[in-house]
């Protein structure tokens, strides 16, 4: 009822405390950073580039996550890099409704490719497509988005083979447990997700036929008290080494890890975090993801990208997973040697990975029907 | 004497909507929203001037642009509206997210199921299945709060996280496990587009017309008048001749179908499947879009324009300078929670 | 003059109480059940998860308790755990203490009660309207001031240490879990008491309590309303930012846009299932940590792992709406909500 009616002074002194205190929240917290927050603001994702070919990226996670908007990102850099090309990066663009926008304010502002991280957008990727005839667009993160037989002549697709990295990081688990449980936490029931974290569970499994596995998902790809809660609850369940199907919530796994002792491990995925946990994360697999979104962009520089899926596989470093760093210790030189003759096998194709996207799909496969693991 | 909470939430009381905010205050609001933006861009490196223009060609530079502004402003047109029928009668439905899962849940499960209907017929029960969804999902907290007095407020933020973790199992049990989505609705199942070039469809006339109904059922039926009596308190609604208990479950009802609409729009006209994270914060921003509405359902259509402007053009700064998606959130919630400490929208309490 | 809260003699009221102490004496059994059930490291393990999914959630409903007491019922505390883990993971980072990340939890909770105590005590904004709102803005604005702030400091940062209890950790089997903590933890457990004796035995909890009440008669004692209001939304902030600082010093060591994850939310639950008493707090927030806990643990179980796992992860949620149908009519503070405005204060 009552609108304020002192118009000048009142209006003028809520104006100035509210200015005060919303700059205060802002600036207040912000002022440790020492000089002027201008400097440290600005676009650290968009790199400046002096070429013609402007190239965005939009993913769904953050730049620094460690994990999957890491390596695209760091991936995008390099590749903008090589090519000379402008980059800009929207970050943590997640709803198909928002890539829709993101992708649209980047077509009318005559970016000539645009990349986007993230499996759970394809129809709104190939609309874009359709929309903007000459824009490219290349989706990454949608598994089989390869039997997908309608490309618009400016649309492409890739995906890392995660499924094998991810069979020989299972390998070396397979070996190494002394439980005899492995496990695997998952951010969601996505099928990007499933791929990895099933054929981790069936590597460890064509080592060892003993071994057991299960898998559980968190219902969040960040939250690293929850990933922690889950780690808990694994390790408890007894297995001694997790997968990460999430993105920063494996933070919360090498703390489980940490406490529940040692001879408890982590397999991280997507980039190398060793550093984050040196005595629980065994090794990370990355798959050389940064490597294929560069890929991308250089080709598209050159003007080779043509409508259709890309799969990077052995021969794009779809097998890397990362060296043990001190935990080199753990791995006997006789396992190592069968990891990478497990590796060997599959770069050469003697063995294939099978693709695996939905949870629990690995517990059915029959493993007789790979070759016999080396001895 | 001793009333108890929602009892004193829905007692006397008013909201201020007989008169219009003075001019000077819609002013300082305005103008402090724009300064508050304005330091924002200053802190995050931008140029002020260049980062509002690019906000405005983006979201109105060209007719696709205006288009897709229209198309977002569609489902904050309805969501706007799940806020306002039941803000109109004092009660707190922040559960419009939810309402708009619950509707397309149940559009997409009624496309999948049906298929061997005609598309014209299939796109019609769809709608209306979303909108019995919506309803269903709204009916929870109003039954609660009508049969147990349950506070509205945690009731319809729990839904919310409910529904979400439904449409997920939703897309696992009826997708084909290829993306994050559920099978595509058959071929044909979709609205018309209504501007050719663009990517805005018949939904957009769709929620003007619910906007226009649902101000003829405010302002202009005896249930509205039942639902605003009840905003003016239980006492006022007794006396007019209305049980509060039915107001409530009525205004929670119809505005969880209108969010539910929301929703099967999204699923027919937009995404032809039921997608994770289908919702931008569409049901929040309905919360602002209503406020800014004054809780008139006619302005809602002008108020989630304003916001669909500042989402687009908001995407346009991203592409532009490479800051986050979300800095169009901030401007949202600076422009409502100024309105607010401006009293542009105000309630009158009872003396305790 | 002034009739207070806190009767339990009424029967209603005990009933409540009742209802309220099974339930959580319900969910409370399930960790020994599945101890037994399952052994000794899954029922441990159970115990590690809910003591640190429990703190933060403590922390905020300890403080949230407060200031509903004093009748403002404050919605925008996921806004607060957000600010306040925001300043702790800027502070940690820039300095490298995890004491001065502490302080800049506590300055961001200061800033955070300025901001609302304008809007709800100044201004008179609806308090729910108001506090979706902070919730929003705090959000959007830690989200988008995250990448120019916190960029590269993401993972591997330090975060508290735990601190064994001289003896009770050398309790067997349990010890070891359950008695060592970190600081931020034993704090939140200590705070319970503290603020129950602050609440039910000081002067200034009888003006909370009057005030949220009755504020027109506090008004007429010669209570200044406002002032007290002022208070107890200070101390909110402040206590609900030390929530949102424990999720990053003692968790994560970083901050993650989103993290508060519906913790605030869940805080107004537990405050009124706690029917506002700060010693039922803990068991209530207990619960809801054990809730979560069990989402991913119930996953894993034998025999239980076939039911779809949206039940389990939609858990604490169902827990929230069935304990929030079971204290209905509760026994809400008379002016909780209600914008204080003294007799002729706007003539």
């Amino acid at each position: 009822m009552q609108v304020h009616s002192g118009p000048t002074t009142r209006a003028v002194s809520c104006l100035t405390v509210a200015a005060l205190i919303i700059t205060a929240c802002t600036a207040g917290t912000a002022s440790p950073a020492g000089g002027t927050p201008g400097a440290t603001g600005g676009t650290p994702a968009a790199t400046a580039g002096t070429g013609d070919f402007k190239v965005a990226l939009i993913v769904s996670d953050k730049c620094d996550d460690h994990s999957w908007g890491q390596a695209h990102c760091s991936g995008a850099q390099t590749g903008a890099a090589n090519t000379g090309a402008n980059l800009v990066i929207a970050e943590e663009v997640v709803t198909p409704q928002d890539v829709t926008q993101q992708g649209t304010a980047f077509a009318n502002q005559g970016f000539n490719l645009i990349v986007v991280a993230n499996g759970g957008v394809p129809q709104a990727v190939h609309q874009l497509a359709l929309d903007f005839p000459n824009v490219m667009f290349c989706q990454h993160g949608s598994p089989m988005t390869g039997n997908v037989v309608d490309y618009p002549p400016n649309l492409c697709t890739y995906l890392v083979q995660f499924q094998d990295g991810s069979f020989v990081a299972g390998a070396l688990a397979g070996y190494l447990t002394e439980t005899g449980k492995v496990a695997t936490i998952g951010g969601f029931d996505f099928s990007v997700i499933n791929l990895q974290m099933e054929a981790f569970r069936l590597g460890a499994r064509y080592v060892n036929p003993s071994v057991q596995s299960n898998t559980l998902v968190i219902n969040d790809l960040y939250d690293v008290s929850k990933g922690y809660a889950a780690a808990t609850a694994q390790y408890a369940a007894g297995a001694d080494f997790i997968f990460s199907g999430t993105d920063q919530a494996t933070v919360g796994f090498m703390k489980a890890a940490e406490e529940a002792g040692p001879g408890q491990y982590v397999v991280a995925t997507m980039w190398d975090s060793n550093f984050l946990s040196p005595t629980t994360v065994i090794t990370s697999a990355t798959f050389n993801l940064d490597g294929a979104t560069q890929r991308i962009i250089e080709m598209a520089a050159r003007g080779d990208l043509e409508n259709r899926h890309y799969p990077f596989g052995p021969e794009y470093g779809s097998l890397e997973i990362t060296p043990y760093y001190g935990l080199a210790s753990v791995v006997p030189d006789d396992v190592d040697r069968k990891v990478k003759e497990i590796s060997a096998a599959i770069a050469t194709g003697k063995l294939v990975v099978p693709i695996m996207t939905t949870a629990n799909d690995s517990e059915d496969f029959d493993i007789s029907t790979l070759p016999p693991p080396p001895q | 004497m001793k009333a108890t909470f929602n009892a004193a939430l829905s007692s006397a009381s008013r909201i201020g909507l007989n008169r219009m905010p003075s001019a000077p205050a819609v002013a300082m609001s305005v103008v402090s929203a724009l300064v508050l933006t304005a330091v924002m861009f200053v802190i995050l490196g931008l140029n002020p001037l260049d980062a509002f223009w690019a906000m405005l060609r983006g979201a109105l530079g060209s007719n696709y642009a205006i288009g897709q502004t229209l198309t977002v402003t569609t489902p904050l047109i309805l969501t706007g509206l799940a806020a306002v029928i039941p803000f109109s009668a004092r009660l707190w439905n922040v559960g419009a997210e939810g309402q708009f899962y619950a509707g397309a849940i149940v559009s997409v499960l009624v496309g999948l199921t049906f298929v061997e209907l005609p598309p014209l017929v299939l796109v019609i029960v769809c709608m209306a299945s979303g909108v019995l969804g919506g309803a269903a999902w709204g009916l929870i907290p109003g039954l609660l709060k009508a049969v147990a007095s349950v506070n509205e407020v945690i009731v319809t933020i729990m839904l919310n996280f409910v529904a979400v973790v439904m449409a997920d199992f939703v897309i696992r049990a009826w997708g084909e496990n290829i993306q994050q989505t559920t099978r595509p609705l058959p071929a044909g199942v979709d609205l018309p587009v209504i501007w050719p070039g663009t990517p805005l469809k018949l939904g957009f006339v769709l929620a003007i017309c619910v906007a226009i109904a649902s101000f003829v059922l405010l302002q202009r039926t005896p249930l509205g008048l039942g639902i605003r009596a009840a905003g003016f308190g239980g006492r006022a609604a007794r006396l007019a001749g209305f049980k509060p208990s039915l107001i409530a479950i009525a205004a929670f009802v119809i505005g969880g179908a209108c969010a539910g609409l929301a929703g099967a729009i999204l699923v027919v006209a937009v995404n032809h499947a039921l997608v994770t994270h289908m919702s931008a914060s569409y049901g929040l921003t309905g919360v602002a879009v209503a406020l800014v509405a004054r809780l008139n359902a006619l302005a809602v259509i002008p108020a989630a324009f304003f916001f669909a402007v500042i989402t687009v053009g908001g995407a346009n700064l991203t592409a532009g300078f490479g800051i986050l998606t979300s800095a169009s959130y901030v401007i949202v919630a600076l422009f409502v929670t100024l309105l607010l400490a401006f009293r542009l929208v105000t309630f009158k309490y009872p003396e305790t | 003059m002034l009739t207070l809260p806190w009767r339990l003699s009424s029967g209603r009221l005990r009933a409540r109480l009742a209802a309220t102490v099974i339930l959580v004496a319900a969910v409370a059994l399930t960790i020994p059940a599945l101890w037994f059930v399952y052994g000794e490291r899954v029922g441990l393990g159970i115990f590690a998860s809910t003591i640190t999914l429990t703190v933060p959630l403590l922390w905020a409903s300890l403080g949230e308790a407060v200031s509903q007491k004093a009748g403002v019922l404050n919605i925008g505390v996921e806004g607060v755990i957000l600010f306040g883990a925001f300043a702790a993971a800027l502070g940690s980072h820039l300095t490298g203490s995890l004491v001065i990340g502490l302080g800049a939890a506590i300055v961001a909770g200061l800033l955070c009660a300025l901001v609302l105590g304008f809007l709800y005590l100044v201004r008179d904004v609806d308090q729910v309207v108001g506090g979706i709102q902070f919730g929003l803005l705090a959000l959007g604005l830690t989200t988008v001031l995250d990448t120019p702030f916190l960029t590269g400091s993401a993972g591997g940062s330090e975060i508290l240490n735990r601190v064994p209890l001289p003896l009770l950790s050398s309790i067997p089997v349990l010890g070891p879990t359950v008695f060592s903590q970190t600081v931020l933890a034993y704090l939140a457990f200590l705070m319970a008491p503290v603020t129950f004796y602050i609440l039910r035995h000081s002067w200034f909890g009888l003006c909370v309590r009057a005030v949220g009440e009755r504020p027109g008669a506090a008004d007429a004692a010669g209570v200044d309303v406002l002032r007290v209001r002022w208070i107890a939304v200070g101390f909110e902030c402040v206590m609900v930012a030390v929530g949102g600082a424990a999720l990053v010093l003692a968790v994560t060591g970083d901050f993650t846009p989103g993290m508060s994850g519906g913790r605030g939310f869940i805080a107004i639950a537990v405050v009124m299932l706690a029917s506002w008493n700060p010693i039922v707090v803990i068991g209530c927030a207990a619960m809801f940590g054990l809730a979560t806990a069990l989402e991913f643990q119930l996953q894993v179980l034998p025999v239980v792992q076939d039911v779809p796992k949206e039940i389990w992860l939609s858990l604490p949620y169902l827990v929230t709406l069935v304990v929030i149908a079971l204290v209905r009519g509760a026994d809400f503070p008379n002016a909780l909500g209600i914008p204080f405005e003294r007799l002729g204060r706007r003539l």
